[in-house]
């Protein structure tokens, strides 16, 4: 069983609950240093979880944000928009790291097939988890965000960085109903993308 | 397409996917007129638009990854599902290590109230020990307020992948299954419902065996403040596939809903299906095919033998009253199917059953009559227990309003249905905690009721009565029975301060009577005195005032008996004989209006047994026999019309044991004993019956003491020793569990005395076998010495009263045998 140890190296709760301050407050290159402290934590703990996943587990992104999260960052002080900030950032990242995943495996496979990761949010047998091809999925969000990069953007918050479609609206800075709008249509458009495939 | 093109696919979509079918049809036709790309490319949208997508699922964001929950440390994550995440863990702060499973109640559960829920569940969910139950350990809520709750780790598959991965045959299957019936029969016969039976709440063990996970733990989190969101809470927290109709209509849920639930998984298990065909997944549609489609035969799905049909469906029929009536019979109905004999569920055809009894030719028209009433006792019997089960859900099913009714019903019905039954005092615990648990929610809720005041305080008196009062069947915790009377106590004043009804001082002097008589099990006999006369003073002052209040006479004649017990106790014998008379003419004057009257006859034969007592004080044993025989008359005579009443027959027992003394005091022997040894055989049934009766011990004990007194005269020293032992030992065990018990400290010293001078060679010179002289003093003198540290101790608790004398006289039998160890020729202190 991998345990949970300490604190991931070079970072601390401190450093990017600060940084996600100082972003708040307008600091722009606070981002710049944000994002690979955010980077490393998730990398590492994917790496956990992927290894597990192995072992039978299965890969829940959303946890692993949420993970990364709770290890970084200082609740108390930051509030929900900075908060919300953090899921933007974790949720690309988390995407980018589950597609470098899946080429890496199926390179290991010699480049044969699709990778499935299973996507499991329930522990019934009864509902068999939905298994989600990630780099089907990746090159669709390319595609949905060359016609919209705001539907892609949402998708991807929701689904790799686990946002409900609220607190999508608030890290867009727009109205739940234009978000559920363009989720809908989003979502119809995925579907037949990859049901296509 | 480009961006442009998209925003009018996406413009388009949104129209279309507000409209139903023929309008959508129009606009698409008006909009798209001449595009057929753009047509086509929308319809196709709109098509997957309409059913699941992998985007479904909620954020999880919602549950946050931890590493630890409260004091438990999580190890790994061992899944999600509807309710929240499961958890390995471990505790660490309590020296040792202890691997648990810790589930965490997702957000949006209302945490105060799942907790107080789970509060009020808890000891009854932790004491669910069963082989096939995963115990509930402990749980709480996090820093930022998750409820969780800790049970037992288990680790194994769940059901359907156990009995898939090992290929059990069908038998193997139904044994299995049998197992997970035993842990829900254990369960409603401890008024606890399951309410989410699935197969993945049942994991079977590599050893094979099968542990049923989360018991009541459903109950708990189904936060229905109001019936109306019932339903809403079923869908949300069950698996609709596995819950019965009554739960998806959020109508009341009973045992018959595990039975159903159970019907559902035995299905599957033989079938590999789900009862009911569906399209899609949804809640919607399965909990419709749940309400209104008939499960296919399982036979159609798998080979399996019609009798296996008849069982399922059984199980799985829509209205619970037609279903199993429990658990237990679905488990029957199996045991019968694998051994050849008929099912019930089967239709009860002559053909039938003569086919199934053909079938079994060995056994003979004999052994099928065993089997028709076995199968009618049966049900009967799993009947009542769902019946109780039943209404103790009701009464946790509801708030305010239900409770209170309920709380009522419960423990007037329930409690006085099973108080003089025999071995029902393990069920009248459960029935003082729970009613102690709702009572304080109650008392907290509903201060300006007037009625839910009057309701509370009488359910006080009777959660009183059963921890502790001295008269009745009782658990023996006699603190717990104090702090319930005064609240009831409390309660009553403030009503009669506010105006008081008579009914509410007629309550209150009864409060006050039953305080005394705690205080006389407590051997506290001037508070017991001071709670009596507060008692009669109301009662008189009502019937002054002619109040409406129903056979007062009889309640004052009660008293007055009661307070004539208490003056006898203190030595006041003239006192106590006048009182003792005006309570018997008050009885008297009641039988005379109706001599069946059981209150009133028993009232007069415990007075008359009270005076003889006070006589044979007096030194007039003769006319204490007469009086006691008057009352033993009076009380057979009430046995024969009542035989199963146990407090009668403890009467006999007590009365048989005062003429029995008598008896002894006017220097007939023989009788004496022969009537000690029938009021102690009266007594040891008792105990036999109840174990955990405290009251029933005491008597036991009490005629096992002086049985062996008598025994120890007629020379039977070593049976005398005997019986004083075994009174030492219960005495022992009822201190060990109330230590409050006066009678019990008591009589624990008496029987030490008495071992001492069956013993001692001065008191009893009939030899010993195997002890020498000096042995016997040497015993004789230990057990005297036990004997006098009691009654110092209860001397020094201010609780000696006219026992005084008992004591002294063991002090000077204890300096007795220091002279005779000290004079025995040949006797060397060692």
């Amino acid at each position: 069983m991998p345990g949970h140890s300490g604190k991931p190296p070079g970072s601390s709760p401190g450093d990017v609950t600060g940084l996600l301050l100082a972003w708040g407050r307008g600091d722009e290159k606070a981002l710049e240093e944000l994002i690979p402290l955010v980077y490393e934590e998730l990398r590492r703990l994917a790496d956990r979880y992927l290894r597990r996943e192995r072992a039978g587990h299965t890969l829940q992104p959303t946890a692993l944000v949420n993970e990364a999260y709770l290890k970084l960052v200082n609740q108390r002080q930051v509030a929900w928009k900075n908060r919300g900030q953090f899921f933007a950032i974790a949720s690309q990242t988390m995407r980018r790291l589950l597609v470098d995943h899946a080429r890496k495996h199926d390179a290991e496979k010699r480049g044969g097939g699709v990778t499935h990761v299973p996507i499991d949010d329930a522990v019934e047998p009864a509902a068999p988890a939905r298994e989600v091809d990630i780099l089907a999925l990746d090159r669709a969000l390319e595609r949905l965000a060359a016609l919209d990069a705001t539907q892609a953007k949402i998708v991807e918050l929701r689904f790799f960085g686990g946002l409900t479609l609220e607190e999508s609206a608030d890290v867009l800075g727009t109205s739940r109903a234009s978000v559920v709008r363009a989720f809908r249509v989003a979502r119809a458009w995925l579907e037949r993308e990859l049901s296509a495939a | 397409m480009n961006a442009e093109r998209w925003s009018e696919v996406c413009r388009l979509f949104d129209a279309a996917r507000e409209l139903a079918a023929q309008e959508r049809a129009a606009l698409l036709d008006r909009e798209c007129a001449g595009d057929s790309d753009l047509r086509a490319e929308v319809d196709s949208l709109l098509a997957k638009d309409e059913g699941d997508s992998f985007l479904d699922e909620p954020g999880p964001a919602a549950m946050p990854v931890r590493l630890s929950v409260g004091p438990y440390e999580i190890v790994a994550e061992i899944g999600r599902g509807g309710m929240g995440v499961v958890y390995e863990a471990v505790r660490r702060d309590q020296g040792f290590e202890r691997s648990v499973a810790v589930k965490l109640v997702k957000r949006g559960m209302d945490t105060d109230f799942v907790l107080r829920r789970f509060e009020s569940e808890r000891r009854i969910l932790a004491e669910l020990d069963h082989p096939n139950i995963a115990r509930v350990l402990d749980g709480g809520s996090t820093e930022d307020g998750l409820p969780y709750f800790v049970m037992e780790l288990i680790r194994g598959e769940n059901l359907l992948g156990y009995c898939e991965g090992r290929k059990l045959d069908v038998p193997g299957k139904l044994a299995l299954f049998r197992q997970v019936c035993s842990a829900v029969t254990y369960a409603h016969q401890r008024l606890v419902i399951h309410r989410d039976i699935k197969p993945a709440n049942v994991l079977v063990t590599d050893e094979g065996i099968p542990k049923l996970l989360d018991f009541g733990i459903a109950k708990v989190l189904a936060a229905d403040r109001d019936a109306a969101d019932r339903t809403e809470t079923a869908l949300r927290i069950l698996t609709p596939e596995y819950a019965s109709p009554e739960q998806i209509l959020g109508k009341d849920i009973t045992t018959s809903s595990d039975v159903y639930s159970l019907g559902v998984v035995l299905y599957e298990l033989l079938t590999g299906r789900r009862p009911y065909r569906v399209e899609t997944h949804r809640p919607e549609e399965i909990s419709a095919a749940v309400l209104s489609q008939q499960p296919e035969r399982p036979s159609t799905r798998a080979r399996i033998p019609a009798d296996l049909d008849s069982i399922v469906l059984m199980a799985l029929r829509k209205e619970p009253d037609r279903r199993y009536a429990s658990a237990e019979q679905l488990s029957e109905d199996i045991r019968r199917h694998l051994e050849g004999l008929p099912v019930i569920a089967r239709k009860d055809t002559i053909g039938y059953r003569a086919r199934k009894f053909l079938a079994r030719h060995r056994t003979g028209a004999a052994a099928a009559a065993v089997l028709l009433v076995s199968l009618i006792g049966g049900i009967a019997a799993t009947t009542r227990e769902a019946r109780i089960a039943e209404r103790e859900r009701q009464r946790a099913e509801r708030r305010l309003n239900g409770v209170r009714k309920l709380t009522n019903t419960f423990l007037f019905e329930f409690h006085d249905a099973i108080k003089n039954l025999a071995g029902s005092t393990p069920a009248r615990e459960l029935v003082v905690r729970r009613a102690l648990e709702y009572l304080g929610m109650l008392a907290a809720e509903g201060q300006n009721d007037l009625s839910l005041q009057r309701e509370l305080a009488a359910a006080y008196q009777k959660v009183g009565d059963v921890q502790g009062l001295g008269g009745g069947p009782n658990l023996g915790d006699s603190a717990g029975a104090l702090k319930s009377y005064r609240a009831a106590q409390g309660i009553l004043e403030r009503l009669a301060a506010s105006g008081a009804a008579p009914l509410d001082l007629e309550e209150l002097a009864g409060c006050h009577l039953r305080l005394s008589k705690l205080f006389i099990l407590r051997k506290e006999l001037a508070q017991a005195l001071q709670e009596g006369r507060r008692s009669v003073a109301i009662r008189e002052e009502l019937l002054q005032s002619g109040a409406a209040v129903p056979r007062l006479a009889i309640r004052i004649a009660e008293v007055r008996r009661h307070i004539g017990l208490i003056l006898h106790m203190t030595g006041d014998k003239d006192g106590a004989v006048a009182e003792l008379d005006r309570a018997r003419e008050g009885f008297e004057a009641a039988l005379r209006t109706d001599p069946s009257d059981l209150e009133a006859g028993k009232g007069k034969a415990g007075t008359l047994f009270e005076m003889a007592s006070v006589q044979q004080d007096k030194g007039d044993s003769l006319a204490a026999r007469g009086r006691a025989e008057e009352a033993l008359a009076i009380d057979q005579a009430l046995l024969a019309v009542h035989p199963e009443d146990a407090r009668l027959k403890l009467d006999v027992a007590m009365t048989l044991h005062d003429i029995g003394e008598y008896d002894g005091d006017l220097g007939e022997r023989k009788a004496a004993l022969a009537r000690m040894r029938e009021a102690h055989a009266i007594t040891e049934e008792l105990a036999a019956a109840d174990p955990r009766n405290a009251q029933a011990r005491l008597s036991r004990g009490y005629c096992m003491r002086d049985l062996a007194k008598l025994l120890a005269a007629e020379g039977e020293l070593a049976e005398a020793l005997r019986l004083d032992r075994t009174v030492v030992q219960i005495m022992e065990a009822l201190l060990q569990e109330d230590p409050a018990n006066g009678y019990a400290r008591a009589l624990l010293a008496r029987a030490c005395a008495g071992a001492g001078n069956t013993l001692s060679p001065a008191v009893s010179p009939a030899p010993m076998p195997g002890l020498t002289e000096a042995e016997r003093w040497r015993q004789s003198r230990a057990w005297y010495r036990r004997s006098l540290e009691l009654w110092d101790a209860i001397r020094a608790a201010g609780k000696l009263g006219t026992d005084a004398r008992e004591a002294e006289t063991v002090s000077a039998s204890l300096a007795r045998c220091e002279k005779a160890l000290k004079e025995t020729p040949g006797v060397v202190e060692e």
